[in-house]
């Protein structure tokens, strides 16, 4: 039973795979959505994998003589084992919170919609995260809202991709573009300037639109392979990956309940606080996740956010 | 006394009772909605938690909700589908197994009355091997819908779907309902591939691709759940549901009206009182789909005659004992949607505890005789005219 909820920031900083299998449309592999929204994911498993070989890693390295143990009481024991208990810490699906578009000024827009945030709204509320704003909601299809000194509004408009919408500057859009850029962007140095384009480039689009450009202006990668010896394309090598884009922002709520491992009291973690604890002390900085890792895809750069009681 | 409405954070699976484990089996499906016992699991792993059991050293009896097969004070109605609207929760359940729609092969042409009942015929005009006094159901599609049809290609099928509450009274009342809730508009099933990696090759495991059948609720679905006996410490929480450690947030609601204000008060006619039971939850007989031996005055108290059935393919249910960390034994139940038809000399008893279930022996005992799957939700029925 879930005790504590977290949440779990991820910024894209090149672009990530989440591959769903092989397709019959125009991309051979696209990257996994969910049903009814089609809005991008990245499922559960995957992100729970990459968690807990990441905890591992670190707790290793770390010379923690029950790395082993503790990962199990965290994430549950290897695959061979795993009916003898369950782990306590339950990643959910992460989903996109901004996703960013090419614009005809300020290079690109961070944009997001009322569905989004509301639904981002109630998980950061139920984690027990403080959201103080109210989401706004763009009057018609064609505008757009944006913040006051917006770097992505030209002449009224904002032009993204090759659509324009009307701009319209909205004081809560600017209470949620600083919001987000406070509690999460990743916190380090080198984000300092990320943080202060947010606002600027921020744009709260209505839900179609943004529900559109998540899917037409993902970024579509065709790859190839070489025959060495000859040095053109190897016979039916050519193939497309669907991916998020750089500067994707996506966020997974994480619950937590109590351990249930039985050596759970001797590693220390008697309550879901303890592996709480245990998580964020980790100190999660940089994972991979999705395919394509040995061409340097799926780095993100994390943030957590736990605390919260229900 | 609570009730509640459980809303998932993003998916669900609640998985049938074929076995999955890794390496061996590749395909998880889900049942949905999910059975009496998930909740029950679920509720009892809740109060535990408000009482600050560890698990770890958790082996014996909680006198409010039980271990293992015992179920302590729980009284539960659902999980039951709902949908919001115009600010109400609103409930569903799976269409009745004696609704029959009619469907036309041009969709543009839909039929507005286009649903109908299936009655007992006793007049029929050729001999059956139904057992003794048992009755075929018939569906009499009237002349003035004939003549609708008259040119158009039109065949009679099992309504598919969900019925809400705002048809049930009339339903119940004999007449067919004017609209049914399509699976589409409701919840989407998500099928999920997942691969297990070899983190020390960094490379994929031969043999560990799955798939897995999720279920993803529409925006303003949930489930609804009365629970009695027992209460929440919070009026407001997360709940551990389902597969994959998935979870649910649930908040209490103002109750919603009582199944028995649905049933429309029975009388006699030529001196018999002739009435349906639709089964809203699962149910589980000790002779399959009925009592051993048939005799219904088990259930009912009162001698009554079974006239006619309408049941679909079994539903095999399992489940898994946290407590005993093994997976229960998998048993046969009657599905919900499932259409019993009877006629008695005198109306039996029928209140708001009445239970269309038996429970296992071995269950029974467990629980000092009582018919304990009734109480956790199991053999949830209306009951309606034919």
């Amino acid at each position: 039973m879930f005790e504590k909820a977290a949440i779990l920031f991820l910024y894209c900083e090149t672009p990530l795979h989440a591959g769903s299998g092989s397709s019959m449309s125009i991309v051979d592999l696209p990257i996994q959505r969910e049903r009814i929204t089609n809005l991008p994911i990245i499922q559960a498993s995957s992100l729970k994998g990459v968690l807990r070989a990441e905890a591992k890693r670190i707790l290793e390295q770390r010379n923690d003589p029950q790395a082993n143990d503790k990962v199990q009481a965290l994430f549950g024991p290897e695959t061979q084992r795993a009916h003898e208990y369950a782990g306590c810490v339950s990643p959910h699906d992460a989903r996109v919170l901004l996703f960013p578009v090419r614009s005809l000024v300020g290079v690109f827009a961070w944009t997001t919609c009322p569905f989004v945030l509301e639904r981002f709204k109630r998980e950061a509320t139920a984690a027990g995260m403080q959201v103080p704003w109210q989401v706004p909601v763009p009057e018609n299809s064609n505008q757009a809202l944006v913040v006051n000194g917006s770097e992505v509004k030209i002449e009224d408009k904002v032009v993204l991709e090759e659509f324009a919408f009307d701009a319209k500057e909205d004081k809560e859009a600017k209470k949620i573009a600083e919001w987000i850029r406070d509690n999460a962007l990743p916190k380090s140095e080198e984000y300092q300037q990320w943080r202060e384009w947010l606002p600027k480039r921020f744009v709260i689009l209505p839900d179609d639109a943004f529900r559109d450009f998540t899917q037409m202006a993902t970024e579509v990668i065709t790859r190839i392979r070489i025959e060495q010896e000859k040095k053109t394309v190897a016979e039916g090598a050519l193939w497309t990956e669907e991916h998020l884009p750089s500067e994707t922002l996506l966020y997974a709520p994480i619950f937590v309940s109590k351990p249930l491992a039985p050596n759970a009291k001797n590693l220390g973690l008697t309550n879901a606080d303890d592996a709480l604890k245990l998580l964020s002390k980790l100190k999660l900085d940089r994972l991979q996740i999705g395919g394509d890792e040995t061409v340097g895809r799926g780095i993100v750069k994390v943030r957590l956010y736990c605390g919260g009681e229900k | 006394m609570m009730e509640l409405i459980i809303k998932p954070v993003d998916v669900w699976l609640f998985r049938d009772g074929r076995p999955f484990s890794a390496g061996e089996d590749h395909d998880a499906a889900t049942i949905f909605p999910p059975t009496p016992f998930t909740l029950q699991g679920a509720i009892r792993t809740k109060v535990l938690v408000d009482k600050g059991v560890d698990f770890t050293q958790f082996k014996s009896l909680d006198l409010d909700v039980g271990y293992g097969d015992k179920f302590g004070k729980l009284r539960l109605i659902g999980p039951m589908l709902a949908r919001k609207r115009q600010d109400k929760w609103e409930r569903l359940i799976p269409v009745p197994v004696d609704l029959m729609e009619v469907r036309v092969e041009d969709d543009m042409k839909r039929i507005e009355e286009r649903f109908i009942l299936l009655k007992p015929k006793t007049d029929l005009s050729f001999k059956t091997n139904l057992p003794e006094r048992l009755q075929l159901l018939w569906a009499e599609v009237k002349s003035e819908l004939l003549s609708k049809l008259k040119d158009l290609n039109w065949r009679l099928e099992e309504a598919k779907g969900w019925l809400p509450e705002s048809e049930w009274a009339r339903y119940l009342q004999g007449e067919a309902p004017k609209q049914v809730v399509n699976n589409d508009s409701l919840f989407a099933l998500e099928p999920r591939f997942g691969i297990a990696i070899d983190r020390s090759k960094r490379i994929t495991q031969t043999q560990m691709l799955y798939r897995a059948t999720f279920v993803r609720l529409r925006y303003g679905v949930a489930l609804w759940a009365k629970v009695e006996g027992v209460n929440l410490q919070s009026k407001e929480g997360f709940l551990r549901f389902g597969g994959e450690g998935r979870s649910a947030i649930y908040e209490a609601v103002e109750p919603l009206p009582s199944l028995a204000s649905y049933m429309p008060k029975l009388e006699k006619q030529s001196g018999v009182v002739r009435f349906k039971v639709v089964l809203i939850s699962p149910a589980w007989f000790s002779g399959g789909w009925q009592p051993k031996d048939g005799d219904w005055s088990k259930i009912f108290g009162a001698p009554v005659r079974l006239i006619a059935a309408a049941i679909p393919r079994a539903q095999k249910f399992g489940g898994f004992d946290m407590a005993r960390n093994e997976p229960k034994p998998i048993r046969n139940f009657v599905s919900a949607g499932s259409v019993y038809f009877f006629e008695a000399n005198e109306l039996p008893k029928l209140d708001e505890n009445f239970a269309f279930t038996e429970t296992p022996d071995e269950v029974r005992q467990q629980n000092n005789g009582k018919n304990a799957w009734a109480n956790i939700g199991f053999g949830k029925v209306l009951i309606g005219r034919w």
